[in-house]
Formats: structure tokens, sequence, C-alpha cells
């Protein structure tokens, strides 16, 4: 896959991936990058932020692997903001997808 | 420096560069690092694997550098300040993606530019407009024409030195205005290279 496909979206994925559970760092690598190619180490300074802007909160979790865990949750502002961008993606995918046909 | 090649090392290194962050922010940053090793090597990657993965500490100390830059810059007020981090930003940035310089110079030194001509021009004028409209209004003014009166030269002086102070205040606002929409972009420019990779 192209990686110019990729910019502006991870957010997005990371964004609506917190959106439907709380989720842990690693959890969020493995999930997108089973599907889309990125680095690793993309997803930590996009968390960093979002969490910045106030869309998550983060609290601790003890795991069975080790230490304890640090969990994303999702806040109201956050969910705004996933809210309008999900809508934006599929404005904009569905005029790429008319163009294609 | 040497190559980090195991996880302790990579963590290190990545402590090292990130050392103009305050300490609990740098903390915070390896504590989830450290995290990410615990899990993949738990799910069955080795060190290598993670230490590819993650990219060199040094790239990943740089975007968190200039997001933490761009964060304060962004809520400051301070025009000195955010001109301060401009310029800090790029230096992160092109250390991030070196062709990435050839994208910000344009842009950069033309609006640079424009604002310095700009400010250059407001400089000359106000030092031979704000004297002689000065000396206009107090009267001391020499070789004068009998004909004007008293009144025209305070009103013309008033006149030339409000006009400076516009122009002063015009370019202050550019100049902040400038500053606002290189921060947008770099903002911009910052994700558009962290996630393409």
């Amino acid at each position: 896959m192209n990686s110019q496909f990729n910019k502006g979206v991870i957010e997005l994925c990371v964004l609506a991936l917190v959106n439907a559970k709380d989720r842990y760092g690693y959890e969020l690598v493995e999930r997108i990058s089973k599907r889309v190619e990125i680095s690793e180490g993309t997803i930590y300074p996009i968390l960093r932020r979002l969490t910045q802007d106030g869309f998550f909160e983060t609290y601790l979790q003890e795991s069975s692997e080790g230490p304890p865990r640090k969990y994303y949750r999702i806040t109201s502002q956050g969910r705004e903001a996933c809210k309008e961008q999900v809508q934006q993606w599929k404005t904009f995918s569905g005029h790429v997808d008319a163009l294609l046909k | 420096m040497g190559r980090a090649e195991t996880k302790n090392e990579y963590l290190a290194e990545l402590g090292r560069k990130l050392a103009r962050l305050p300490e609990s922010e740098r903390a915070e940053i390896l504590r989830d690092h450290e995290e990410h090793f615990t899990d993949a090597l738990a799910a069955g990657k080795s060190e290598a694997q993670v230490i590819a993965g993650l990219g060199s500490p040094d790239s990943l100390a740089q975007g968190y550098l200039a997001g933490r830059i761009l964060e304060q810059a962004e809520k400051s007020t301070s025009v000195g300040f955010r001109l301060v981090s401009v310029g800090r930003i790029l230096k992160s940035l092109v250390i991030l993606a070196p062709l990435n310089f050839f994208v910000l110079i344009g842009p950069v030194f033309l609006g640079g530019g424009l604002l310095a001509v700009g400010w250059w021009v407001s400089g000359l004028v106000g030092t031979i407009v704000f004297p002689v409209s000065w000396s206009a209004i107090t009267g001391s003014i020499l070789g004068v024409p009998e004909s004007l009166s008293r009144l025209s030269l305070v009103l013309g002086g008033a006149t030339g030195i409000f006009s400076v102070l516009a122009m002063v205040s015009v370019m202050a606002l550019l100049t902040s205005g400038a500053l606002s929409l290189s921060l947008r972009y770099l903002r911009w420019n910052l994700k558009f290279i962290q996630e393409g990779k």
C-alpha cells in the first residue's frame, strides 16, 4: 500500500478505535498495523497529542504481562471530534469511489 | 554514539534525546515506550524487531520535541517567543525529514523576506517622518514658508505621527498573523511527516 494514503487517516483510526472501547498503546499498534502499513513509532506521538488536545483521558490498569498498562478513554470532546472526522472521511471516500467507478 | 541494539540501549538513548523536555513529560514518554517493548516482546517479537518498528530514537525524540515546542508556541502570545519557536521547530522538522528542507525553505524565505522588507521600510520612513512631524507640532521646524499657519503645521505633524504609528501597527499585525499561520502549517507538516512513515 502506498504510504502517502496514510497521512491524516491514522489519527482517524486511533480516534475511532478508542471511541469503540478503552484501549492501550500496543493494542492500537497491532490493530492498525494489521491493516495499514505504518511505523509502530507513529502511534505513540498521536496518542500523546490527542490526549493533550483533550480528546482522550488515560488511566493505568494492571496487566498479566507485567507492569500496569496505560489505557486511553475517549472524552466527550473526543467523541465529537471522532464523529465529525468519520463524517468527513465518509464524504471524501464516497466522492473518490464515485470518481473511480 | 552507537546504534541502539537492545531495549535498554534504545530507551536510554531516547531518554538522552528528550533531555530538553520537562522531567515528568520525559518520564511519561519513556514509560509509554517501555510498555510497548513489554507488550511486543510478550507477543513474541525480538528486541531488534521492536527497535526496527519504532525507528531511530533520534527521529522519535525530534517528533516529540517539535510537538512540545509547537504546543507552547500556540499557547504563547509573545511574538519573540513564537518567532524563536518557529526556528526551533523548523530545525527539528529538517532533522526528522531532511527532504522537508526543500519544502520549507521557500515559504520561510518568502514570508520572512517580505516581513523583513516591510519592517525595514517602516523603520526607514519612521526615522525620517517622526522627527519632522514632531518638530512641526512643537514649532521648532525650520525652513517653513511664512504662509503656513501654526494650526496646519500641528495638523500636518499629527498626521505624520499617526501614519507612522499606523504603519508600525499594520506590520505588527502582519507579523503576528504570519506567525500564527506558520505554526498552523508546521503543525500540519509534523503530522504529515509522522503519519507518512
